[in-house]
C-alpha cells in the first residue's frame, strides 16, 4: 500500500516537475535578438527593353547576436510598383502569392563572434542559408555590411542576384526582352534589440 | 541534418517574433481579370489613376449562314472609357451603335474580400443609366425627352473561393422610361449569375445567364446566356464569347434579348480592355 502511495506521489511530482520545466522552456531567451518589421527591399530587373523595380518596406528580420540565426520573411504583396497593373500581374501570375504569400530566408552569419555590439563599427558579413520563395528553396550566399550603433542599433545592408528560373518563376515569350534572367535585390534594414511589450 | 534541425527549431520561433501583432489580413485580389464578366460588370474596378479603354462588338446571329459570313458581317458596337477615381471607386461612360445609345455609371466597391479575416465576399454597387438618341419614329407625334431615358442598378456580390474558381451574384433593376406595351413593366427585376475558372495563369473560361422577370416583359424577350474565354496579356484583357444578347448596355442584354439559343440565335462577339496609368502609383 505504502508502495502505490509513493509511486503515485511519485508519478504526480513527475509530472508537476515536467510541466513547470515545460513552462519555463516556453519562455526562451530573447535578450540577444535584434530585429526590425520595416526593412526595406528593393529589386530591380534590367533588360533589354525595360527596366522595372518595385520596393517593399515590410520585411521582417530578425537574428541572433549569440548563434548567428538569421531569418529574413516578406510579403510578397507588400511590393509596390509604379504601375498597378504590373504589380497585379507579379502577384498574380509570377509570384503566385496567393498559393505562396511569402519570400523567406534562414540561414547563418558567419562569424557571428567577430562582431562586437557594444561598439560604433561597421564589418564586412556574409551569410550562407536558404532562400525559399515561389515554392522553391535553394542555397544563398549574401554578402553585406552591418554596422553597429552604441545606441543599440544595427543597420543591415546587402546586395545580391536571384535567378528567375531557380525559383520556377517563368517569363513569358513575349516578356523576354522585358524582364531579365537575374534580379538584383537589395535590403536595408534597420534592426534594434527585441524589447518585450 | 542535426545542423538544419536546429536552425528549423530556431527559425519557427523567430519567425514568431515577426509575426507579432500582424492582424491585418490582405485583400483577395484579381477575382476577375477585368471589369466585365462578359456582358454584366464583374466586381473588379479600375485602380486609381487607371483609364479603361474598352471596345466590344457582338456580331449578328450564326443562322444568318455561310452567305452571312455566320454573322461576322454585322456588328453592334459599344466603346467606353472607365476611369478609377479611387481604387474601389470607378466612373464609366460609353456609347453603343444599339439605339445609337450614350451610358454612364458609377461604381463603387464597398466591401473587398479578405483571405482571413472579416470578408468572405466582395460586393460592389453600380448605378447607371443610358440615352437612346435615334431620331423619333413619328416625330409630328409629343414626344419626351424622358422617354429616351434607362437607368440601371445592381449589388454584385462575388467571392474567390480558390485561385482558379470565382463566382458572381448580381441582382438588378432595370427601369426604362418608357416601354413599348402597356403589358411591359417599367421597373424590371433580373437575377445575373455567373462564373469563371482559369484554364492557365492568364487564360479562363467564363459563363453568364441573366434571369429576367418574364411577367414585367413581352414573351418574346429571352434571358440572356453567354459563355466566353478570357485572355489576358501584358496590358490587355481579350475577351471572346458567344451570346445571345446583341446590346452591350444593361437595359439591352438583360431586358432586349430577342435571340434565343435554341434557335442558333447566339452570335459571336469580343470585349477589348486595353489600361492605361494616367496617374503613377505612389511607392
Amino acid at each position: 500500500m505504502i508502495g502505490i502511495k509513493n509511486l503515485k506521489l511519485a508519478v504526480l511530482s513527475g509530472i508537476a516537475l515536467m510541466f513547470l520545466f515545460a513552462f519555463s522552456n516556453k519562455k526562451s531567451d530573447n535578450s540577444d535578438k535584434w530585429l526590425t518589421k520595416t526593412g526595406k527591399i528593393t529589386f530591380k530587373s534590367t533588360a533589354d527593353e525595360e527596366i522595372i523595380t518595385a520596393v517593399s518596406n515590410q520585411a521582417g528580420l530578425v537574428f541572433s547576436q549569440t548563434s548567428g540565426n538569421i531569418v529574413v520573411s516578406i510579403p510578397i504583396k507588400s511590393f509596390i510598383f509604379e504601375k498597378k497593373l504590373m504589380q497585379t500581374h507579379f502577384n498574380e501570375n509570377y509570384m503566385e502569392s496567393g498559393k505562396y504569400p511569402n519570400a523567406t530566408f534562414s540561414g547563418i552569419i558567419n562569424k557571428i563572434g567577430t562582431i562586437n555590439f557594444g561598439k560604433d563599427t561597421t564589418y564586412d558579413v556574409s551569410c550562407t542559408g536558404q532562400l525559399t520563395m515561389h515554392g522553391q528553396t535553394k542555397p544563398l550566399v549574401i554578402k553585406g555590411t552591418i554596422k553597429i550603433s552604441k545606441n543599440a542599433n544595427a543597420l543591415i545592408n546587402c546586395n545580391f542576384d536571384v535567378k528567375l528560373a531557380d525559383y520556377k518563376i517563368d517569363r513569358p515569350k513575349l516578356m523576354l526582352k522585358k524582364i531579365a534572367e537575374n534580379i538584383n535585390i537589395t535590403l536595408e534594414s534597420d534592426c534594434s534589440k527585441f524589447a518585450k511589450k | 541534418m542535426v545542423y538544419s534541425a536546429q536552425l528549423f527549431g530556431q527559425d519557427s520561433t523567430m519567425l514568431d517574433l515577426l509575426n507579432n501583432g500582424d492582424d491585418k489580413s490582405p485583400l483577395v485580389e484579381a477575382t476577375f481579370k477585368t471589369t466585365r464578366l462578359i456582358n454584366g460588370h464583374s466586381v473588379e474596378t479600375t485602380d486609381k489613376g487607371v483609364l479603361d479603354f474598352r471596345i466590344s462588338h457582338r456580331f449578328a446571329p450564326v443562322d444568318g449562314g455561310f452567305y452571312n459570313l455566320f454573322g461576322l458581317d454585322q456588328a453592334s458596337t459599344r466603346f467606353g472609357f472607365e476611369y478609377g477615381l479611387l481604387s474601389n471607386l470607378t466612373l464609366g461612360v460609353g456609347r453603343s451603335s444599339y439605339e445609337k445609345s450614350y451610358d454612364g455609371f458609377i461604381k463603387y466597391k464597398f466591401l473587398s474580400q479578405r483571405i482571413k479575416g472579416f470578408s468572405p465576399i466582395t460586393a460592389v454597387w453600380i448605378s447607371g443609366m443610358s440615352i437612346n438618341t435615334l431620331r423619333w419614329a413619328d416625330p409630328n407625334r409629343k414626344n419626351y425627352f424622358s422617354s429616351r431615358l434607362n437607368y440601371f442598378h445592381q449589388l454584385l456580390i462575388a467571392k474567390k473561393v480558390n485561385e482558379n474558381f470565382s463566382f458572381q451574384f448580381s441582382p438588378t433593376l432595370v427601369h426604362r422610361n418608357l416601354v413599348q406595351t402597356r403589358d411591359e413593366d417599367n421597373d424590371v427585376l433580373a437575377l445575373g449569375i455567373g462564373f469563371r475558372h482559369k484554364l492557365t495563369k492568364r487564360t479562363s473560361i467564363n459563363a453568364e445567364y441573366f434571369y429576367a422577370g418574364k411577367e414585367s416583359l413581352q414573351p418574346r424577350y429571352k434571358n440572356g446566356l453567354s459563355i466566353g474565354f478570357d485572355i489576358e496579356t501584358g496590358g490587355h484583357v481579350f475577351q471572346l464569347h458567344f451570346t445571345n444578347s446583341q446590346a452591350m448596355i444593361e437595359k439591352g442584354f438583360i431586358t432586349e434579348n430577342t435571340q434565343s439559343w435554341s434557335k442558333g440565335g447566339f452570335m459571336f462577339g469580343f470585349n477589348v480592355s486595353r489600361v492605361f496609368n494616367v496617374k503613377k502609383n505612389v511607392k
